[in-house]
């Protein structure tokens, strides 16, 4: 036995078994070329055969004595097809026989056998059948597959095309199977997994039964009736694992797959009866996958509609795939009990199937989820990491596959057997729609959209930043996903400003149990894009209830700058759609959190500009209510805590007494009419240059009164009588001498010299134009 | 043969139309091929004799006489001319020159076949006798007989079924018991079951000569070998055998009451440990004419 010789013995004895190969070879091709020696070239053929008797030798060192044996026998074939009739083949058939050994008979018996069928009138299939028969002297399996192998070989190219060559290869393929099961029960038990990786090498000598028998020309039926149920009876039979599993997958690799779905129950029902340790993976995926392969490749478009176009034509199956293979799965699930991780891969495999024969029938889907989550019941998904996979590719599959994403919602299981995953897979399934649904920029337009969507990505609204820090950053990936719902947000749309309210007020409705400093943002402005497409008054009004409620609630989360500026934006839009109840309710709101929760001075300082900013734009408030506003910025400006920003934030906020044109409305000077009270401008100047006055900053208060200045001068040119020659020429006077006072104790800033000279550049500039300037002297 | 004196005559025997004659190939001791003429039961051996004198010298002679002998040799010495034939050619006479005589056995009874084996050998001859005063003159010539026969009561198939208990249990058939010596050994062993490591099968071909009676009796037997089967088979299997006899030289079965040869085939399994099991059964082998 093989196992009882050390690797240099083998290795000594191959290299004597080619040396003595080779110069019987030599010997043989001699005498071959000599007349009337064909007798004397046999003996050498014999001699060199001898050497396939050996039981020493691993397979692959026994395939490399076959190989140089087959080239050697190749030139004796040669020799006697070139000189027939010279030698009477059908003795000479007879003649080779009387070798003493039986495998140089057997090869010799072949060789001649098969140039003996080249000759005209031969008895081929006597001869056929002759060869095979007395290949059953050779039981060993190596010896035993080499030879069938060698048959396998030599005949190739020689069988008619008959249903006796099909029987032909198919026998051989079973003595071949039987041969190649029996290797792994030889010798001692130790062995076993050596055994079982020679039997992997020697595989591919079985298969090329299967092969060859696929380029026969076998018709479907024949196929059906005559090849496939012996094949499989002889797959069963054997009760091999690695014969059922390889050989299961030659023959859905090797013959077409018209044929398969021809022969799908035949199939089917081999598969529960094979041994329970098979991989369904190995032998049923890989047919689904084919014939899923195999309706892309024909572009099947849709079987379920079946309208008599011509793809129809083209491809028919009389009767339904998916129902037969359900049918399958479920006789397999009572047959052997499938376990979970069997039936994820199954499924999602099936998944993809009915996809691609049956793209719109929703229920065949559902129903294999429906199954998937009734097993996934009694088993804890997250027991290993690939049925982990193999169920998040199931739950993909549709995801992945359906043309349109939100036809998943269809699916009624899906959310079933989505929940009963891990919360990882959860995560990834559902992050994968997001994702997708990003991509495509599908509007989600339907209540039913918005609650089936949502509900999806529950796992991703809920989902808690486990990575957050100490400080409370949050992790950026957390931060990617809840920003990506954000945009998602902005992807709920109907044309129908009614149900566009529904639809954010569903979607608030959910986003409420996450967190809502994320998502509520783009809530806010997708309600506000509506508030302004609306033109429905009693919408407007809960509208901006709605966007109320948004603001307090972020408000309530500690956002508060954000909701200042929420409700500055709210009450702009507001005021442009002529809202002037919930305008000045937002200001009022504004102005609340001011005084409530800002209360850094450089953050107060800001938030006044832009209520400033805000109010200037405003156009529909009555003249009370804007006084109330307005006032209460100017005061809120001189109640800031630094004189700088005093200052300048009550010159800001005089702007409020003097409205100009906003070009974009339509407004036209000297045409419409502004809310405008020079004297309160002057009186704002007026303080805040006093409060300029007041800095202990020189150099600060020389800049705040050439701002001043500025705004003087821009009051000046939009006719705002109050502002003065006089008082201009007073202020400037009053920045020179503060400017020489400064310069005597040399410590002059340069930048608010200059900028003081630039603004009397300007004058000069003005004077050519604007007659008015000409009394502005310095 | 080697005479103390050197013959004065030549004597040439020559069978009727010898080169046409089918010749029968016998491979001898040395391992040369002798070639003798065929000749079958009842037919006449006819032929001539040519005496040549020699260089013109007179040979006296009291008669000359030729003789057909049939006789069975064995190895101890002991031997039996089954058959002894004789006629005259010529009278007492004085040879002056070279004559030509004819002889005649006419429809001669060959009971055994010629045969060469190793304890005996059954051999035909014509012996030309030249009668003297002093030493005969005397010279032989060998011929080969062959016996055809065409049994019409060919027996039927051998079939044997046996085992070793919990061991071995083959059933093996041969489709006939009795075979020309031109046939082919046609049958197959089915496998009821198998324990055994079989390493692998052979048929021996096995023929065996026996030559007198116990005590004192002689025998040999020579096997031709032909493995059938290589490596173990399952239970189940079926195994053909098929093995042509015409390429090997045999014996027909004989026997007779100095002698016999018998023919066995024997079915041989040898497992991977060197052991032999083995079935012998008789089968008879005969010559058929062409």
């Amino acid at each position: 036995m093989a196992d009882t010789m050390s690797t240099e013995e083998q290795a000594q004895l191959l290299k004597d078994a080619i040396a003595t190969i080779n110069s019987e070879t030599q010997l043989m091709k001699r005498c071959l070329e000599t007349r009337g020696k064909l007798m004397d070239a046999l003996k050498h053929a014999s001699n060199f055969l001898m050497e396939l008797r050996t039981s020493q030798l691993t397979p692959k060192q026994y395939y490399e004595l076959y190989i140089m044996v087959f080239d050697s026998l190749n030139l004796l074939a040669g020799y006697l097809r070139d000189t027939h009739p010279h030698h009477h083949l059908a003795d000479l058939y007879e003649l080779v026989q009387y070798a003493g050994n039986i495998v140089p008979r057997l090869y010799l018996m072949i060789t001649v056998g098969t140039v003996y069928m080249t000759t005209e009138d031969a008895p081929v299939q006597e001869i056929l059948k002759d060869m095979i028969e007395m290949c059953r002297g050779v039981q060993y399996p190596i010896r035993g597959l080499f030879l069938r192998y060698y048959l396998q070989q030599r005949t190739k190219n020689l069988l008619p095309e008959s249903q006796e060559s099909v029987q032909f290869v198919i026998q051989n393929f079973i003595e071949m199977n039987k041969l190649w099961v029996r290797l792994q029960h030889q010798g001692p038990s130790k062995d076993r997994a050596k055994r079982t990786k020679e039997r992997e090498e020697l595989r591919i000598l079985v298969g090329s039964n299967l092969v060859r028998l696929s380029q026969l020309d076998n018709d479907k039926d024949y196929y059906k009736t005559q090849i496939l149920p012996i094949v499989l009876e002889q797959i069963i039979q054997c009760k091999d694992v690695l014969a059922q599993e390889y050989l299961l997958d030659v023959v859905i690799q090797v013959f077409p797959d018209e044929y398969h779905l021809y022969t799908l129950d035949e199939y089917l029902n081999c598969i529960k009866d094979l041994n329970p340790n098979v991989s369904l993976r190995k032998v049923l995926i890989t047919l689904v996958n084919r014939l899923t392969d195999f309706a892309k490749r024909e572009e099947i478009n849709d079987l379920s509609i079946s309208d008599g176009t011509e793809q129809h034509e083209k491809f028919k199956l009389d009767f339904n795939l998916f129902d037969k293979f359900w049918f399958y799965i479920n006789e397999l699930d009572k047959s052997r009990e499938l376990s979970i991780e069997e039936i994820g891969s199954l499924l999602e495999s099936v998944s993809r199937l009915t996809l691609a024969y049956y793209p719109s029938c929703y229920d065949n889907i559902d129903q294999l989820f429906k199954f998937a989550t009734d097993k996934i019941k009694d088993v804890d998904p997250s027991s290993t990491v690939e049925i982990e996979q193999d169920f998040e590719q199931l739950l993909l599959t549709p995801v992945k596959l359906y043309p349109k994403l939100l036809d998943v919602l269809k699916l009624s299981n899906f959310i079933n057997l989505l929940n009963s995953q891990t919360l990882k897979t959860q995560k990834s399934v559902s992050l994968e729609i997001l994702n997708k649904l990003l991509l495509q920029g599908i509007k989600i337009k339907t209540v039913d959209d918005v609650t089936g969507i949502f509900k999806l990505l529950r796992v991703i609204i809920t989902s808690v930043d486990k990575e957050q820090d100490a400080n409370g950053e949050e992790s950026l990936d957390y931060i990617n996903e809840q920003e990506k719902l954000a945009k998602l947000v902005h992807l709920v749309w109907n044309k129908d400003t009614n149900v566009h309210a529904n639809l954010l007020t569903s979607v608030k409705g959910v986003l409420s149990e996450g967190n809502i400093r994320h998502t509520y943002p783009s809530l806010f402005f997708n309600t506000l894009r509506l508030a302004r497409r609306n033109k429905n008054g009693d919408l407007t009004n809960s509208l901006f209830k709605f966007i109320s409620r948004i603001i307090n609630d972020l408000y309530r989360v500690g956002l508060s700058d954000l909701s200042f500026k929420f409700y500055l934006s709210s009450a702009v839009i507001a005021d442009q759609i002529q809202a002037e109840e919930f305008a000045y309710e937002f200001f009022a709101q504004c102005f609340t959190i001011y005084e409530e929760s800002i209360s850094d001075s450089r953050s107060q300082y800001q938030a006044i500009v832009s209520i400033s900013g805000s109010l200037q734009q405003c156009r529909n408030f009555s003249r009370d209510n804007y006084d109330t506003l307005i006032t209460k910025t100017a005061l809120h400006s001189s109640k800031l805590l630094k004189k700088p920003d005093q200052c300048r934030a009550v010159y800001l906020a005089s702007h409020l007494w003097w409205g100009v044109e906003i070009p974009a409305l339509g407004e036209e000077e000297g045409v419409t009419e502004f809310y405008r009270d020079g004297k309160r401008v002057l009186e704002c100047l007026q303080r805040s240059l006093r409060v300029a006055d007041m800095c202990m900053d020189s150099g600060v208060s020389i800049e705040l009164f050439v701002e001043i200045l500025n705004r003087c001068l821009y009051y000046f040119i939009h006719g705002n009588e109050s502002i003065s020659i006089k008082y201009i020429n007073g202020l400037i006077e009053l920045i020179q001498t503060n400017i020489d006072t400064l310069s005597q104790e040399n410590s002059v800033n340069e930048n608010p010299k200059k900028h003081f000279e630039r603004t009397l550049e300007y004058i000069t500039s003005q004077k050519d134009i604007d007659d008015r300037f000409q009394l502005i002297t310095w | 043969m080697s005479y103390f004196f050197k013959s004065p005559l030549d004597l040439e025997i020559r069978f009727e139309g010898e080169d046409s004659r089918q010749q029968f190939e016998v491979k001898s001791a040395q391992g040369k091929k002798d070639k003798y003429p065929l000749y079958e039961d009842g037919e006449s051996v006819v032929g001539e004799v040519t005496v040549r004198v020699k260089d013109g010298k007179r040979v006296e002679h009291t008669g000359i006489k030729a003789q057909l002998f049939g006789s069975i040799e064995i190895s101890n010495g002991q031997r039996d001319d089954f058959l002894c034939l004789s006629h005259d050619l010529a009278p007492p006479a004085e040879l002056d020159h070279s004559e030509t005589y004819k002889f005649n056995f006419k429809d001669v009874e060959k009971r055994y076949e010629s045969y060469k084996g190793k304890n005996l050998n059954v051999s035909y001859y014509v012996k030309i006798v030249i009668f003297r005063k002093s030493a005969d003159i005397t010279k032989i010539k060998k011929f080969w007989v062959n016996i055809y026969s065409n049994p019409t009561d060919l027996k039927k198939s051998i079939k044997l079924d046996i085992g070793i208990e919990n061991c071995l249990h083959i059933e093996f058939e041969y489709s006939k018991s009795t075979y020309s010596l031109k046939d082919v050994i046609v049958g197959r062993i089915y496998f009821l079951l198998t324990r055994l490591k079989i390493k692998h099968m052979e048929i021996s071909l096995i023929t065996r000569e026996t030559v007198g009676v116990q005590p004192n009796q002689l025998s040999d037997s020579s096997t031709i070998r032909y493995e059938i089967m290589d490596g173990s088979p399952v239970k189940g299997e079926t195994i053909p055998i098929r093995m042509f006899l015409g390429g090997y030289e045999l014996t027909p079965t004989t026997k007779t009451n100095l002698f016999s040869v018998k023919n066995y085939i024997s079915l041989v399994i040898i497992d991977e440990d060197g052991r032999r099991y083995f079935k012998q059964s008789e089968i008879v082998l005969f010559r058929t004419k062409s």
